[in-house]
């Protein structure tokens, strides 16, 4: 799963904007940015963080500045602990041409030292949007993990999974609970990509800016 | 402490018990950075989530035992994945809270009486 290869994946199959989220860590969303340039794709630089609370939270910013100046707080908030690979498997580094180039011997699958809370006063004061991932879930969600959702949270929208998203035919624009509701493909694999995806109409979410604008305005 | 004795002791159900081990501690705690984090080896953890990620827990802590309290329902890749691993899986009615009060009682009399 390269990034060179996540965007021929999701060029074929004629999706326009995506965000590569991996946990705790930005590198290949960077890269896969950075790749997009000459591409008939927008990428949006996004990482998926783990609270204190093993609330897992997706981040998204403008530029790859903003991500990296996210990855300054993760790495001061990471446990310094070793990745364990027989347990959770290699985490590989891969160069632009697809071709493995390293390994990522931090461990990435733990949570940040930090309250969700706090976590998304940082993303808003470096200008990115907060979403609670897959809040559906029973495990690693806001409602597995804090019980329901803080009506006074400072979410710009929430995350639901798929099969949700599915079942109550949700729209971008809707809202959930009081905040616009957003839905991920959750890929995994080069094979999930394409499977699900939300409707843009009009094309009204283009990057960054139209997303933040866009969710800002369906804000209750 | 031996397993067996705390299992008796406080009537616990045994899922996979597969060798009859020596414990010298018990955490109690639901997340797993904090498990991860704080919990020793050769210790009993009791917790609540019964999925595979706990086996996973366990075997980097080097913890023998999980029990899963408020009788959990457990799946069966959950036990699968306990008998590869040789972690011995026990389950109790009880809340963590009266069945670690329990435990640690029965650790605190044995380390007096030692």
């Amino acid at each position: 799963m390269s990034p060179q290869l996540i965007l021929e994946q999701a060029v074929a199959q004629k999706i326009n904007l995506i965000s590569v989220t991996d946990h705790n860590t930005i590198y290949h969303s960077v890269l896969a940015c950075k790749q997009s340039e000459n591409m008939p794709l927008k990428v949006i630089p996004g990482v998926e963080l783990t609270t204190r609370e093993e609330v897992h939270l997706l981040a998204y910013f403008c530029n790859i500045d903003s991500l990296k100046k996210m990855d300054e707080f993760i790495k001061i908030k990471l446990p310094k602990e070793r990745n364990k690979s027989e347990v959770f498997g290699y985490q590989l580094y891969y160069d632009i041409h697809g071709e493995i180039v390293g390994i990522d011997d931090v461990l990435r699958q733990t949570a940040l030292i930090v309250g969700i809370d706090e976590l998304v006063d940082f993303i808003h004061h470096i200008d990115g949007i907060a979403i609670p991932a897959h809040i559906d879930k029973n495990r690693f969600s806001l409602l597995s993990q804090l019980g329901f959702i803080d009506k006074s949270a400072k979410f710009d929208a929430v995350e639901v999974s798929k099969f949700m998203w599915r079942k109550k035919e949700f729209l971008l624009g809707n809202i959930y609970d009081g905040f616009p509701v957003i839905a991920g493909s959750d890929s995994h694999t080069l094979e999930d990509i394409g499977l699900f995806f939300l409707e843009n109409f009009n094309n009204t979410i283009k990057d960054f800016y139209s997303l933040k604008s866009f969710l800002g305005k369906n804000k209750k | 402490m031996k397993l067996s004795q705390i299992v008796k002791k406080c009537q616990l159900e045994k899922i996979v018990f597969s060798v009859d081990e020596e414990i010298s501690s018990g955490y109690s705690g639901d997340l797993m950075s904090d498990v991860m984090a704080n919990a020793r080896a050769n210790s009993i953890w009791i917790t609540i989530q019964a999925h595979k990620n706990s086996i996973a827990v366990a075997l980097i802590k080097d913890i023998k035992a999980i029990l899963f309290t408020n009788n959990v329902s457990i799946g069966q890749e959950v036990v699968e994945k306990a008998k590869e691993e040789d972690i011995i899986l026990l389950r109790t009615k009880k809340d963590s809270f009266t069945v670690s009060g329990e435990i640690y009682s029965m650790m605190e009399d044995k380390t007096a009486k030692d």
